[in-house]
């Protein structure tokens, strides 16, 4: 896990991101249990409350579970459901992307430029 | 949520300060940070919630069980450290080892020396050993910290911990704490005490922000995190947004100040810029609030 | 009586009965030096500067009993270091009562020894020194829970004028009273000295709770 400490990004949410993609990956698989909230604060070196803000949020969208006196577990996955929302926020930023893309005068050539550019940045 | 301390109407009266705490929980299994000024209050309160000195009125329950902070098994569970001068000054490492040896049921001396060892002050074998009184506050500070961490507790109560300590001390203090409240599993519990939070904000869970004697706020940092917004802008535009800040700060060229979360949209409007406060600029703004108001 | 020495022991850590040892011993020492010499030099300066010097440093020795129970009586006050460890700890208050009256014994302890090894050398300036130490200490006892240093400081120089007092009244010059005989006012004395540690003993330990709990002022 990587967190940076100075990222715009809160750190319960640089947490939530890396283990949903964990999770959609399969890397931790369903029936798992993620570490203990306070264990992962110490190795982190970050809050309690951060650790368990960022599993709050990952039991709010059904990835994991709180079981009693156990931790968090992770739930059965519909994969292909997750993939359709997906698809639809992902469908949903490129009309953003174009609209802006319209407003400033961009062609559809240079947006798939700008698009390749990033790709190879990140 | 479960509370470690939970205290009603409790005040201490000086002559020329009154510490008055209506209401004070603090939760079990996280560790808050009590913030504030020089003379906030911050030492008042943690002594008398501690026994150290005896509040004027109030009922304050330990531990969702206990009443009375004389109770012999209560101050077992109670690992406290005071801000300096916590032993006597002709003391070395040996005659605290004696001393808290025959004190609790729990000290272990090796686990202190082994402490002392980690934070690189004299141990009771060290060759001359040094007293107290021949010891910087950062060495003192470490050595009270070693004792009070040998212990078996469920709760530590740390008046100005870091302060005395160098940066990488305070680095290592921070990770002591969180593998206390990790080996507790929920259970165990730590109040501590700070003027300079900026160091110390990975550690902290719940605030409790003190300004003359009163609360004047608290919570958990994340929620409070996502209640306040650090609003900025050129100081053309402040008199317009003067009104929906608490903190005001405002120089010839730009403004900055706390706000309410709720008022972030109308601040945008009208032309500042918004962002998630740290720990640290949240403790500025508040504080400052108070001040104002005060 | 293990747990009054125990609580002494978390007041002082090792340091205050282990230097009231030493001094004790250096003192007994010391004191066993100078009658060696007196005994053996044929100078007449040398027995007279010994003869003047002993029975002064005789008297100066009970203040080594003052010591341990001094630091136990500091302890009660805000302004010293450690205040905040000793009020933290688990029957405190408790502790500090038995750490009191572990002090007091000890101190009557470190008197009678050397009160026994003046004994053998001069019987009458024993009785003083039995005298003095225990009133020094039975006094520091009633006024020890006084806030200011000065309601501990004046006591003790009352007795030791008293003392002087006492050995100049009851012989007219230094040589008789060292080889007096000890009869009437020499038992007297140290029976008041007795007295006087009794109550002061007492005394502080029954007040030693709520001063520790700052019931009382």
């Amino acid at each position: 896990m990587k967190i940076l400490q100075n990222s715009d990004v809160p750190i319960y949410k640089q947490i939530a991101s890396q283990f949903k993609e964990d999770i959609m990956s399969g890397k931790i698989s369903e029936g798992e249990y993620l570490p203990s909230i306070r264990g992962l604060a110490r190795d982190l070196k970050i809050s309690v409350i951060t650790t368990m803000k960022a599993y709050e949020q990952l039991s709010e969208e059904g990835l994991i579970s709180p079981v009693q006196g156990k931790g968090y577990m992770v739930n059965a996955q519909d994969r292909e459901m997750v993939k359709e929302q997906h698809l639809r926020l992902l469908e949903q930023h490129l009309q953003n992307a174009m609209d802006s893309a319209k407003l400033a005068g961009v062609s559809r050539e240079e947006l798939l430029k700008m698009i390749n550019v990033l790709y190879d940045t990140n | 949520m479960d509370s470690v301390i939970s205290a009603k109407g409790f005040t201490k009266k000086y002559s020329k300060f009154t510490l008055d705490v209506p209401e004070l929980d603090i939760p079990k299994g996280f560790a808050t940070a009590l913030i504030g000024a020089n003379g906030a209050g911050k030492t008042t309160l943690i002594d008398a919630l501690c026994g150290i000195i005896h509040a004027t009125s109030g009922e304050v329950t330990y531990f969702n069980k206990y009443k009375d902070i004389d109770s012999t098994e209560l101050r077992e569970k109670i690992g406290y450290c005071a801000s300096s001068g916590f032993f006597p000054q002709a003391w070395k490492a040996k005659d605290i080892a004696i001393s808290m040896e025959l004190a609790y049921d729990s000290f272990d001396r090796k686990k202190f020396e082994e402490l002392c060892g980690q934070l690189e002050v004299d141990t009771e074998h060290t060759k001359k050993a040094r007293a107290m009184y021949k010891q910087s506050d950062g060495n003192r500070m470490r050595t009270a910290l070693a004792a009070v961490f040998a212990r078996e507790t469920e709760l530590m109560v740390l008046d100005e911990p870091g302060s005395s300590l160098d940066p990488l001390m305070r680095d290592r203090l921070c990770d002591r704490m969180r593998e206390y409240l990790d080996d507790g599993e929920g259970e165990k519990s730590i109040i501590f005490s700070t003027h300079n939070i900026a160091d110390m904000e990975n550690a902290a869970d719940y605030a409790v922000f003190m300004d003359a004697g009163k609360i004047i706020e608290q919570g958990f940092v994340e929620d409070l995190k996502e209640k306040y917004v650090i609003a900025r802008g050129e100081s053309a535009g402040y008199d317009e947004v003067k009104g929906l800040l608490l903190s005001h700060n405002c120089n010839r060229t730009v403004f900055d100040g706390l706000a309410l979360s709720e008022n972030q949209e109308k601040l945008s409007e009208m032309g500042a810029a918004c962002e998630r406060p740290t720990l640290q600029q949240l403790s500025i703004g508040l504080l400052k609030y108070a001040e104002e108001i005060r | 009586m293990r747990r009054y020495i125990n609580d002494f022991r978390i007041f002082t850590g090792k340091t205050a009965l282990i230097t009231a040892m030493w001094s004790e011993l250096a003192v007994i020492v010391l004191f066993a030096a100078l009658i060696a010499v007196h005994t053996l030099t044929d100078s007449e300066t040398i027995r007279g500067f010994c003869e003047g010097f002993i029975p002064m440093f005789c008297t100066l020795i009970p203040i080594i009993g003052y010591i341990p129970c001094n630091t136990t009586f500091n302890l009660n006050r805000a302004v010293n270091p450690g205040y905040k460890y000793f009020h933290s700890l688990p029957d405190s208050a408790g502790r500090f009562r038995r750490a009191l009256t572990a002090s007091s014994v000890i101190s009557l302890a470190l008197v009678l020894i050397w009160a026994g090894a003046l004994w053998l050398w001069s019987p009458t300036i024993s009785m003083f020194v039995v005298f003095m130490g225990l009133s020094l200490k039975g006094t520091q006892n009633i006024f020890g829970h006084a806030k200011s240093g000065l309601g501990m400081f004046l006591p003790m120089l009352v007795v030791i004028s008293a003392m002087g007092f006492l050995m100049g009244f009851t012989s007219t010059d230094a040589d008789s009273l060292i080889y007096m005989k000890p009869e009437g006012i020499f038992y007297a004395a140290p029976a008041a000295g007795a007295a006087i540690f009794v109550v002061g003993t007492v005394y502080s330990a029954a007040l030693a709770e709520k001063k520790w709990r700052r019931e009382v002022d």
